[in-house]
């Protein structure tokens, strides 16, 4: 396991974020991304506003989640695909072994899922019921608030990865 | 208290105050964003009459660049009159994140901190410059591709916006301070100007000369560091003891 210090953390971490950024960019149009976006992430959100407040009788057209008393259009960025681009990237610069690198990415993908449908969801109820707080938890809370919760998440990864494994003895 | 929830308390109060303070931030910091976009489009035949906070579409605040775009740099007549619009919780997410992160990071002494500070306020300026000023200008880009013929521009403008949006702000911010946390590390008093203040205030107490102690903060050590006992250098020594 490679040593860093905190600039070559960070020198890391931009680039392989802008990797992954551009190759998400690259295939934006592509089936892959309207599986990511439109079926992994939107349909499941759709579904779990019915099954949570089934009066809403939301639908999904394209990518706007349309409900009789609201319309959220998710717009690109708007998605959460950045939690995940951002996960890949810290976890690719952090020193550690590919084994502790796997298990990151698992965990921290399920929380980057969870957060991104959780996000969508709030944000459709926000809009449905309280639109006059829409800018402020649009603007700031729900897109920062994920991110931080990643990056807690991140912290915690790290803080375990980079600790000394304690030394085994052949008997 | 453990490290992550300090973290959560510390970004909790944070957000709190990014949304109490987005709208009065952003005012504030228009005329910074004014002159830089200013500086911007004066390389581009772009105008920038204004950057100030105004009633939204949805009567919501946000910041505003109003400007017009000409064909040509040297063209008397505008052509095109645009708005760049960025939402006030935009705007604030910048220092919201980069001050919270200088704050917040473990520092050694409140000297670090102050470094972190000194050596942040320079850099803050230029993420400030490379992400708010430069989302307000996007339109005018926009506008020019257009005027040129193109009629669905996509330009560097526009790659570098999405950039931002996809998480590109956060991690630049992120990587902006962490790059001044490290400098700071980095900066370490002279032992050769004579400043063994520093080298003593390491020491266990019981190491440390008595007369250090009494010395008013301007009075420089002048002593030589080669007549520094060499035991002295060491952080972790421990006087020799033993059962008398």
């Amino acid at each position: 396991m490679r040593s860093t210090t905190p600039a070559g953390f960070a020198l890391l971490f931009i680039i392989g974020f802008c990797v992954s950024f551009g190759a998400f960019e690259a295939s934006r149009g592509s089936a892959f991304e309207r599986f990511v976006v439109e079926d992994l992430i939107l349909v499941p959100t759709t579904d779990l506003i019915n099954i949570v407040t089934p009066n809403e009788h939301a639908q999904l057209n394209g990518r706007v989640i349309a409900s009789p008393g609201s319309s959220l259009h998710v717009t690109r960025g708007c998605e959460g695909i950045e939690m995940f681009l951002l996960l890949v990237a810290a976890i690719m610069a952090f020193p550690a072994t590919w084994k502790q690198r796997v298990q990151g990415l698992l965990l921290g993908c399920m929380l980057a899922y969870a957060l991104s449908v959780t996000r969508l969801m709030a944000l459709h109820y926000i809009l449905r019921f309280s639109p006059r707080a829409w800018e402020a938890l649009h603007g700031l809370v729900l897109p920062l608030g994920p991110i931080v919760l990643m990056a807690l998440f991140f912290m915690r990864w790290s803080d375990r990865a980079a600790q000394p494994r304690p030394a085994t003895h052949a008997a | 208290m453990p490290l992550e929830l300090r973290w959560a308390l510390a970004a909790a109060l944070a957000l709190a105050v990014g949304v109490a303070c987005a709208e009065p931030y952003a005012r504030l910091a228009a005329p910074f964003y004014a002159a830089v976009d200013r500086l911007i489009s004066a390389k581009h035949p772009w105008e920038v009459t204004s950057v100030e906070v105004r009633p939204g579409k949805s009567a919501a605040a946000e910041l505003q660049l109003h400007g017009y775009v000409r064909r040509h740099p040297d063209d008397l007549r505008r052509a095109a009159r645009v708005v760049g619009r960025v939402q006030v919780g935009e705007v604030v997410e910048t220092p919201l994140v980069f001050w919270t992160l200088l704050l917040v990071w473990p520092a050694a002494s409140i000297r670090q901190r102050a470094e972190r500070l000194i050596i942040g306020a320079p850099v803050f300026v230029a993420l400030e410059a490379m992400t708010t000023a430069s989302q307000l200008m996007l339109p005018m880009a926009q506008a020019s591709a257009i005027l040129a013929g193109d009629n669905d521009p996509t330009t560097a403008w526009d790659h570098w916006s999405r950039f931002l949006e996809a998480g590109g702000q956060f991690a630049l911010v992120c990587v902006g301070a962490i790059i001044v946390i490290s400098a700071a590390r980095r900066i370490r008093p002279s032992a050769s100007a004579g400043n063994l203040r520093y080298r003593f205030a390491n020491l266990p107490a019981n190491l440390r000369p008595d007369a250090l102690e009494s010395l008013p903060d301007h009075v420089a050590w002048t002593e030589p560091a080669a007549r520094v006992p060499r035991r002295a250098e060491n952080r972790d020594y421990r006087p020799p003891h033993g059962a008398g």
